[in-house]
């Protein structure tokens, strides 16, 4: 099937570019001891993160932007760092962690059972494999402002928008997982007669863990998306409720802080997911890896 | 009263399976692999007959249909036409007494090598103490006991291929089916792992057939060399090579083993 393949590759670079771009690029700072090997490692980042501080910095002081909606840097991590001493924003960073996770828990297993569903029977794909590629290629996220409608100003529409946006890499990667497993290792185990489900239980879905993790990943930051756009559609708290708060009241600052508190928090949670993967499919080398893989795996029974 | 016939014995009564002459026996095979607009005859009216105990190798070019064959004995492939029967019963499915190797380990990544040997067990639904002994014992075998808590990809591809052996051996089948198990390998590691195969085999009097494209390597193992030729993939040759086995490596500079390689070389027309 070519189809996943496509809706794979349009969806993958969320979880994996990352760990593509650091993999293949060259590495700097391997030669060297002690304080300059340090530097050569963390160096690079350093000198991104200064080059960024400096950019927005330098748009602030050449009023690019009127000053008051262009925050120096420097005030927005003061404000950060009030933020961090307010109550206030951890109660309503905890409602949106709530809903991105509820959003996340009901998406992926939703995702994973109609994933080993389509993959394992051919009715079933054939019933539901063009709605799917017709709904992948459809802006979820803009489904919003329908679950506000439908579910109310309350935690539940927010629930269901991550829902929504978080189903389908699972979805996706579920299928390719289970499709790209090694036929050699299945024409073993039907040589050691293996039963449909033992074949599933022993072989397709550890063989599917990787890029399982991997869909993950994706599904987890979209998660956070899916609760935040829903704030702001149909807000009454969470993190997405006090950016849209402040915005209005042009406190760029703390419009910024929330972001970056946002942004972090979703990347706890993201490095969290991924050290869970590399235990539990300890055996890839990382998430890029197993995607070019099984890319690459198109074979035959044919000839000797 | 009669007792009830089971479907297989049925079968067996109907294609008269009382006839047996050797343990693996193929009749008129054919396979064509159909695809949209074109078809494959891959194997063409094959007929092959394997005594207990024999070790066979099938030699041909890429094409030929040797894996074919070898995968319709396995029970994974069923032929377009003709009949495979072991001890005269059809084989119409893998058996637990036919063991498989291919050219990849297929190991699974996710196991040591212990818990790759005791994968076919585990399938069996008999996964008992006695069985992690004899895990253990195969592993000692093929030389590998000092790294059965070593996953695949901490292993080098000879390591590899030798637990795939021992995993193979676990279910103590009656006939080996061997696709180039060696191939994939550099020539030394191939080497050594040939001379290690031949004695298990021998040792244990295993009725096998050994699928690859090396001369030299099918005549040192083999009791019978079987040529074939693709387009359709048919038998060109069937070369007896009587020296009993396991060999020894003067046996390569042998008159048999010379004449056997140039019978083998001049039935697949090479020069």
């Amino acid at each position: 099937m070519s189809a996943d393949r496509d809706v794979l590759v349009a969806q993958r670079d969320l979880a994996v570019l990352d760990e593509r771009t650091l993999a293949d690029a060259p590495r700097t700072g391997r030669s060297g001891r002690g304080l300059a090997r340090v530097i050569g490692v963390v160096g690079p980042p350093l000198l991104t993160v200064a080059l960024f501080i400096g950019l927005f910095e330098s748009i602030h002081r050449i009023e690019l932007f009127h000053p008051l909606l262009w925050p120096s840097p420097f005030s927005v991590v003061e404000t950060m760092w009030n933020q961090a001493f307010t109550e206030h924003m951890w109660a309503n960073l905890w409602i949106t962690v709530q809903e991105a996770l509820w959003g996340f828990l009901f998406g992926s297993v939703t995702g994973f059972v109609f994933g080993v569903g389509i993959a394992l029977s051919r009715r079933f794909a054939q019933a539901l494999y063009p709605y799917v590629v017709l709904v992948q290629s459809m802006p979820r996220i803009a489904l919003a402002p329908v679950f506000a409608a439908l579910f109310g100003f309350g935690m539940v529409s927010k629930v269901i928008t991550a829902f929504a946006v978080c189903f389908f890499p699972v979805l996706i990667n579920t299928i390719v997982g289970l499709k790209s497993v090694d036929e050699d290792q299945v024409s073993l185990m039907r040589s050691l007669c293996a039963s449909r489900f033992q074949v599933f239980v022993r072989l397709r879905f550890p063989s599917s863990l990787p890029l399982l993790f991997a869909g993950l990943r994706t599904s987890m930051t979209l998660a956070f998306i899916g609760a935040v756009v829903g704030e702001l559609t149909a807000g009454q708290s969470g993190m997405g409720e006090l950016i849209d708060q402040a915005a209005m009241q042009v406190r760029m600052p703390a419009v910024f802080g929330y972001i970056m508190w946002l942004a972090l928090t979703s990347l706890a949670f993201f490095l969290l997911l991924g050290a869970i993967g590399k235990r539990v499919a300890f055996w890839a080398e990382s998430g890029a890896d197993s995607i070019t893989a099984s890319g690459a795996r198109p074979r035959s029974t044919l000839g000797a | 009263m009669q007792q009830p016939v089971s479907e297989r014995e049925a079968r067996d009564q109907m294609i008269g399976a009382s006839h047996v002459d050797g343990v693996l026996e193929a009749h008129g095979i054919s396979m064509v692999f159909r695809r949209e607009d074109s078809s494959l005859e891959a194997l063409h009216n094959i007929d092959l007959s394997i005594g207990a105990g024999e070790f066979v190798a099938l030699v041909g070019p890429s094409g030929c249909g040797k894996s074919t064959l070898l995968r319709i004995f396995g029970g994974l492939l069923q032929p377009t036409a003709g009949t495979v029967r072991i001890h005269g019963a059809p084989i119409i499915a893998p058996r637990r007494d036919v063991g498989l190797m291919f050219q990849k380990s297929t190991l699974f990544e996710w196991r040591t090598a212990l818990a790759n040997v005791l994968l076919p067990v585990e399938v069996a639904r008999r996964s008992k103490p006695p069985d992690v002994a004899q895990a253990q014992e195969l592993l000692r075998l093929v030389h590998l006991d000092a790294f059965k808590d070593h996953y695949p990809r901490e292993l080098s591809g000879g390591m590899q291929q030798r637990v795939a052996l021992a995993r193979l051996l676990m279910l103590d089948p009656e006939v080996m089916l061997l696709d180039e198990p060696f191939g994939a390998l550099d020539e030394f590691t191939r080497e050594a792992l040939n001379q290690e195969l031949a004695a298990i085999v021998a040792r244990d009097q295993r009725t096998g057939i050994l699928v690859t494209h090396n001369v030299t390597e099918a005549v040192f193992l083999a009791d019978r060399v079987i040529a074939m030729a693709s387009g359709p993939g048919r038998i060109v040759g069937d070369i007896a090579v009587t020296t009993p086995r396991p060999r020894s490596i003067s046996f390569m500079q042998s008159t048999e083993c010379r004449d056997a390689t140039v019978a083998t070389r001049h039935a697949l027309g090479l020069q």
